[in-house]
């Protein structure tokens, strides 16, 4: 990368030198500087409202910066004003999706380049060329290992599909520098392996690449160097090998911050184990797009934390949303404190005492205009009004008080959520579900696309939650946020697979029986799960390894059942389907360790 | 490797098919309901399957099937414009002004016809112009504003010739919307010619697609490099000048511009675009629906008349009439394809 | 606590408001008359209507300011409803407010300017109404030429000049008395004694596209089409052309030739008539409507009492009642080409 020190190095793909930018009263960015050589992967990390989306911004040629310079290769970038000159030379795939949803898929692939037949000359161009776009469109997904219809309106793919589609597009324009921002929100993990593979080829031939994320270790992986911004400036840049988590960890949210250094919550203590349930699910047969249920059943405890894992389409968040009333299940019930609630009622469930977090914060979980104010209350509107009037001073109390419990960062209570940076608006959600004192708290992923010092205070306020005496069904696949759970079940194709009873959490074993890898081929299938089946057919069910690790897992069995690799003594299970996870015996895998293929 | 991800191939298998069957029955949603129209149609009057009488309803709706593709361009791109239907009388209106002798309330340039019919199209692009600019540029809503302009543009029709109508307008003025060419009305032409341009550049240009494009979801355009304030203020600009055609058709048929001309148009025209698929939302819908929905209200008002309904009941019979063959359309066609 | 007495004051309020709304404005009770108009002295006349943008009311419109100068009559408006009733109440209120004396009205609805009628003679304001008799309430004088005669003469043209066959009605809006009036007369003048010709209804609204639209179906409809009676003139040009594009049209007396009889007669009907494409027309005198308006209205100031059977100011015979009204029934000849270079003719006059 670096050149011999005699001769000039190569000019950088792109740089921002000096980049400032206010909204308003706001500084959005403060003398930013920064480069990427030909070949060279950087990682822009810093929590939300650090000023990552304006440099991404200004660096797609979406947005002039108010003083500062943009090059492109070593000459200066051509005018805000000229899409098509920015997009022979950065291709930037965004956080939000930008698919048009009523346009088919190869359509988007070709947005604004669709490929015509031949015209007359530049006097009178050609016309579409339908079918070619549909032939190449499926020949890139193709080679992405993506199978979806070409001819479906971009609306109706799932969403991790829609990423890959949009980082495809991205890709095929052939361009120098590519800008990621948060590409793997919504991919799992053999998906963001399948990305990282297509990257290191890229970064090969000389493509620069500016990588966005809140998930660190994905930085640690695919980064070469990482630039650290905190509250609009720069703090510091340097090679990933040479800075640690902590250190990473320390810069983005600023040494004085008591939360510095901590990214872990301590586990919390087990729940009385006789006490009746707070949630019970009982035999949960539901079908859905993003993922079928048959028969699952748990229960969850007063003060206790169940955390739910499954890949995505293995039906953990039919789950949640069933248990919330938003799904209707084809069989079984819910129960809250004995009491079963009607299917596919959410206000029912709402009174019953269940509160809910939802996956897509921005799809599902806060009406944009609106202020804080009022979407914090919404659950409880109920509660501050009288004869049907609304008392605006207990509302402006009851928002102020929800606000502060969670910590929401806004310019006041009548601030529309919109304008929030990712992590408050969070907050907000959150509120909103624990404004009623829920009984059960159902939380999906809540800690999505928000920053480590975001993240700690959700978590926590969910674990305050749980310590008064709620149940709390925690559905997320980051093991960050399983930390504060006392349980996990694990799902894997719609059935309870395994379960995890006791804290802290061997991550390699959790993603290993997510993926549906499991226990040694000499178990007899039989219940290793508290109250579920096992999983249909090909492995077996029950423990993984650990390889190294902490107390056993798995199979706490209330049948009787086998199983139990218990792991004292850290074996490797192997799991039939060869590879395993055991293997990777060794700690300091990562963890891709699991589940090889 | 074993497919972890096993929902999504089957879903994307189960929308393969359906993508394709459900495409095909949306195109022609409405081709039944036109077939029942037109046995209903010659069961009430012998003379209904007639050539005379098709090419009536032909030159009938060809005005409205000029207004109809303007503002068609206007919802693709997720905006409306309701100001069309005085801009359509308006246009004619200068138009007919300019070219009248001051005795028959013109203005008493008397200009030359053709001058005259090219200067209604300008004044209309003008307009269109107008909303757009304040639309996109200043943001400003258009539901408001198009609502505004449409009561102001009709009151400087009414304003520049005193409440008069203008009458006896030159043979070269009234070609367009009377005469006939190859034994069709040239109106009748001249809106084929346009739903035709318009279709193909909806679906063969980049332009086109990228009316699309903004209507479905604006800033994925914008990043896409598409030049979205440029796009959607053109797009104004040939609606207001689409629509002006549109007058300069009927003044030509009516032989006379009315002071009220346009009145009521408005509503029409969103039924036919809507019964035709076409999505008040943004982002979808296609010139062939919105023909076809313009062929069907032709057609019902032309069976009314025929059927001699009592003249108390034709505006309820007509109103049944548009909302089955909206819902109709809806439960057939389901939602509408933009290719 | 703090809320009941709220509660109270909110109530007394209401009650209060609900006392203080009444009818009349401020200085309103049965108004005192006011003194005779003396000879040559200046009045204020107000002006309410529905439309000023047909042929026909636009000429009225400029007649009025003519005979306001002969009559000596400052015009306040014409204030135009355009077809709403509930906007002409609230413009004869400006009227009234803006100081006139006396009030011109052509009604939207017969039943519905009651309320406006009761409200100005409630202020001692005189009102003569043009055009449309009101079905209730009372007005000094109408001045109006007979619609059903209209209807009867298009219907005696009509079968006097064709045996048999069909004959396309283009109605106007059956809505408005004037509609209803001439539509009515008409088809039943023609179902007594012309059972051989076949009417066919088209409404039309006063809407001249819709009208054109109308005959051209009524043309490639019936082979035996003879005649077409349209009850305005705005849609005489477009029938014309229609008929050309359609290679029917043929001058006036020629065998074949489809009879359009029209109403109003505007200047450029004259013109047709003589040219011998349109038979007949109606002429509706905007000038003499106008003359009388104002003269009428200034004879209410000057306390000159008028009574049923008493000759018409108008000439156009004895004064009948319509509602318990007064109605000079102006005179509307039918125009033909025998008549049709009459220089009396409002639409041969210059100055329309």
């Amino acid at each position: 990368m670096s050149g011999d020190p005699g001769r000039p190095a190569p000019p950088y793909v792109i740089e921002g030198v000096g980049l400032s930018q206010s909204f308003g009263h706001t500084r959005a960015l403060t003398d930013v500087s920064l480069a990427i050589q030909p070949g060279e992967c950087l990682g822009l990390v810093g929590r939300n409202g650090a000023g990552k989306s304006t440099v991404v911004s200004i660096l797609s040629g979406l947005r002039r910066p108010d003083t500062g310079v943009v090059r492109l290769g070593g000459e200066p970038a051509p005018p805000v004003g000229d899409p098509a000159a920015w997009r022979r030379r950065v291709a930037t795939v965004h956080q939000h999706s930008m698919l048009v949803p009523t346009l088919t898929v190869a359509e988007n692939m070709y947005l604004d380049r669709q490929p015509r037949r031949t015209g007359l000359g530049r006097v009178l161009p050609g016309p579409l060329h339908w079918s070619a776009m549909r032939t190449g469109a499926a020949e890139v997904l193709r080679e992405w290992g993506v199978d979806v219809d070409v001819t479906a309106p971009a609306g109706a793919i799932s969403v991790e599909q829609r990423q890959i589609v949009e980082i495809a597009r991205a890709l095929s324009t052939g361009t120098r520098c590519l800008i990621l921002d948060e590409p793997t929100a919504a991919l799992e993990r053999a998906g963001v392996r399948r990305l990282f593979g297509r990257l290191r080829p890229l970064l090969a031939q000389g493509v620069g690449i500016l990588y966005i994320s809140h998930h660190l270790e994905e930085v640690y992986e695919i980064c070469d160097r990482v630039t650290v911004l905190r509250d609009g400036r720069h703090v510091r840049t340097g090679a990933v090998g040479g800075i640690g988590q902590d250190e990473l960890v320390t810069a983005m949210v600023g040494p004085e911050d008591p939360l510095a250094g901590t990214t872990t919550i301590d586990a919390a203590p087990t729940p009385d184990p006789d006490a009746a349930p707070v949630l019970a699910v009982r035999h949960l047969t539901a079908a859905d797009a993003r993922g079928s249920l048959t028969d699952v059943s748990l229960v969850v405890r007063p003060g206790e934390c169940v955390g739910v894992l499954g890949l995505a389409g293995s039906g953990t968040t039919t789950l949640a949303d069933a248990v919330a009333g938003l799904v209707r299940p084809t069989a079984g019930a819910v129960l809250v404190a004995g009491v079963p609630l009607p299917a596919g009622r959410p206000d029912v469930a709402l009174r019953h005492g269940i509160g809910y977090v939802p996956e897509d914060r921005h799809a599902r979980g806060y009406v944009p205009m609106l202020g804080v104010g009022d979407n914090i209350t919404m659950t409880i509107t109920d509660r501050l009004t009288r004869y049907g009037v609304l008392s605006p001073r207990r509302h402006l109390a009851a928002a102020r008080r929800l606000a502060e419990r969670l910590g929401v960062v806004s310019a006041g209570t009548a601030q529309p959520v919109v304008e929030l940076s990712g992590g408050n608006q969070q907050k907000v959600v959150v509120g909103r579900a624990l404004a009623r004192d829920p009984r059960v708290v159902v939380a999906v992923a809540p800690t999505q696309g928000v920053d480590v010092a975001s993240k700690r205070a959700l978590l926590g306020a969910l674990d305050e939650v749980r310590g008064a005496g709620a149940g709390v069904l925690l559905v997320s696949d980051d093991l960050a946020d399983l930390a504060i759970a006392n349980r996990i079940v694990v799902l894997v194709r719609g059935r309870t697979f395994a379960e995890f009873v006791e804290p802290p959490w061997d991550r390699e074993a959790l993603i290993a029986a997510s993926e549906g890898l499991g226990a040694r081929d000499d178990d007899p299938p039989g219940t290793g799960i508290t109250g579920g089946d096992t999983a249909a057919g090909d492995t077996t069910s029950g423990s993984t390894a650990s390889g190294g690790g902490m107390g056993g897992t798995t199979g706490a069995s209330a049948a009787g059942g086998t199983t139990g690799a218990s792991a004292a003594g850290g074996t490797t299970g192997d799991s039939a389907a060869g590879g395993t996870t055991g293997d990777s015996a060794a700690r300091g895998g990562t963890d891709e360790g699991g589940a090889a293929q | 490797m074993t497919n972890t991800s096993l929902e999504p191939v089957v879903a994307a298998g189960w929308t393969r098919r359906r993508g394709a069957a459900v495409s095909l029955v949306q195109q022609f949603a409405l081709i039944p309901v036109i077939v029942v129209l037109c046995v209903v149609g010659a069961f009430v009057s012998d003379s209904f399957l007639t050539l005379a009488n098709f090419t009536n309803v032909g030159q009938q709706v060809s005005a409205l099937g000029v207004v109809v593709v303007a503002e068609t361009l206007i919802l693709v791109t997720g905006s409306m414009d309701l100001s069309l239907q005085s801009n359509y009388g308006l246009s004619a209106m200068v138009a007919a002004w300019l070219v009248a002798p001051v005795a028959q309330f013109g203005l008493g340039v008397e200009l030359n016809p053709l001058l005259g019919l090219a200067a209604g199209i300008v004044v209309g692009g003008l307009i269109g112009a107008f909303n757009g600019t304040l639309i996109v540029k200043a943001k400003i809503n258009g539901f408001i504003l198009t609502l505004a302009m449409y009561i102001l543009l009709a009151g400087v029709q009414t304003g520049i010739v005193s409440g008069h109508t203008i009458y006896h307008l030159p043979k070269a003025f009234i070609a367009l919307g009377a005469f006939y060419f190859a034994d069709l009305p040239v109106s009748v032409w001249v809106a084929a010619a346009v739903f035709v341009a318009a279709g193909l550049y909806l679906r063969y240009t980049r332009t086109g697609r990228a009316l699309y494009a903004i209507g479905g979801n604006r800033e994925a355009a914008r990043a896409a490099g598409i030049k979205v304030d440029r796009i959607r203020i053109g797009v104004f600009v040939v609606g207001g000048a689409l629509a002006a055609l549109g007058g300069l058709m009927e003044a030509g048929r009516v032989v006379a511009v009315t002071a009220n001309q346009g009145t009521n148009l408005i509503f029409t025209v969103f039924a036919a675009a809507v019964i035709g698929g076409v999505s008040l939302n943004g982002g979808r819908g296609n010139m062939l629906g919105a023909a076809t929905g313009v062929v069907l209200l032709g057609l019902v008002q032309n069976i009314l008349a025929l059927a001699q309904v009592q003249s108390y009941w034709i505006d309820a019979v007509d109103g049944a009439v548009i909302l089955v063959a909206l819902a109709l359309s809806r439960v057939v066609g389901g939602e509408r394809s933009t290719e | 606590m703090a809320r009941r007495i709220a509660g109270a004051v909110v109530a007394v309020v209401l009650v209060a408001g609900a006392a203080a709304c009444s009818e009349s404005g401020p200085g309103g009770s049965a108004g005192g008359k006011a003194a005779k108009l003396g000879a040559g002295e200046t009045f204020k006349l107000g002006v309410s209507l529905t439309f000023n943008n047909t042929d026909f009311w636009t000429s009225y419109i400029s007649y009025e300011k003519q005979f306001a100068g002969k009559y000596h009559a400052k015009l306040i408006g014409p204030l135009v409803a355009n077809n709403d009733s509930g906007k002409q109440i609230s413009d004869i209120r400006t009227l009234i407010a803006q100081g006139a004396q006396a009030l011109v009205v052509n009604p939207v609805d017969s039943a519905a300017i009651a309320p406006a009628l009761d409200y100005a003679k409630s202020k001692g304001i005189p009102v003569v109404s043009v055009d449309v008799a009101p079905s209730a309430g009372d007005v000094y004088m109408i001045v109006r030429a007979d619609n059903e005669l209209y209807g009867r003469e298009a219907c005696d043209y009509i079968g006097g000049h064709a045996k048999s066959g069909t004959v396309a009605e283009l109605q106007g809006d059956l809505s408005s008395l004037n509609g209803r009036d001439r539509s009515t007369a008409f088809e039943g003048c023609m179902k007594r004694k012309y059972p051989k010709l076949k009417v066919v209804k088209y409404p039309t609204k006063w809407d001249t596209p819709t009208a054109t639209t109308a005959a051209s179906t009524a043309m490639s409809t019936y082979k035996d089409l003879v005649g077409i009676y349209t009850q305005w003139s705005g849609p005489v040009s477009g029938i014309i052309q229609a008929e050309r594009s359609a290679g029917k049209f043929t001058t006036v007396g020629s065998a074949k030739h489809v009879i359009l009889v029209s109403n109003d007669g505007v200047p450029f009907e004259m013109k047709d008539v003589k040219d011998g494409t349109l038979d007949a027309t109606i002429s509706q005198p905007a000038n003499l409507y106008a003359q009388f308006a104002v003269k009428y209205a200034r004879d209410a100031l000057s306390g000159k009492t008028y009574a049923k059977g008493q000759q018409a100011a108008s000439g156009a015979g004895p004064l009948v009642t319509v509602a318990k009204n007064l109605e000079d029934p102006i005179k509307a000849p039918l125009v033909t080409k025998d008549n049709v270079d009459d220089p009396h003719l409002w639409g041969n006059q210059a100055g329309s």
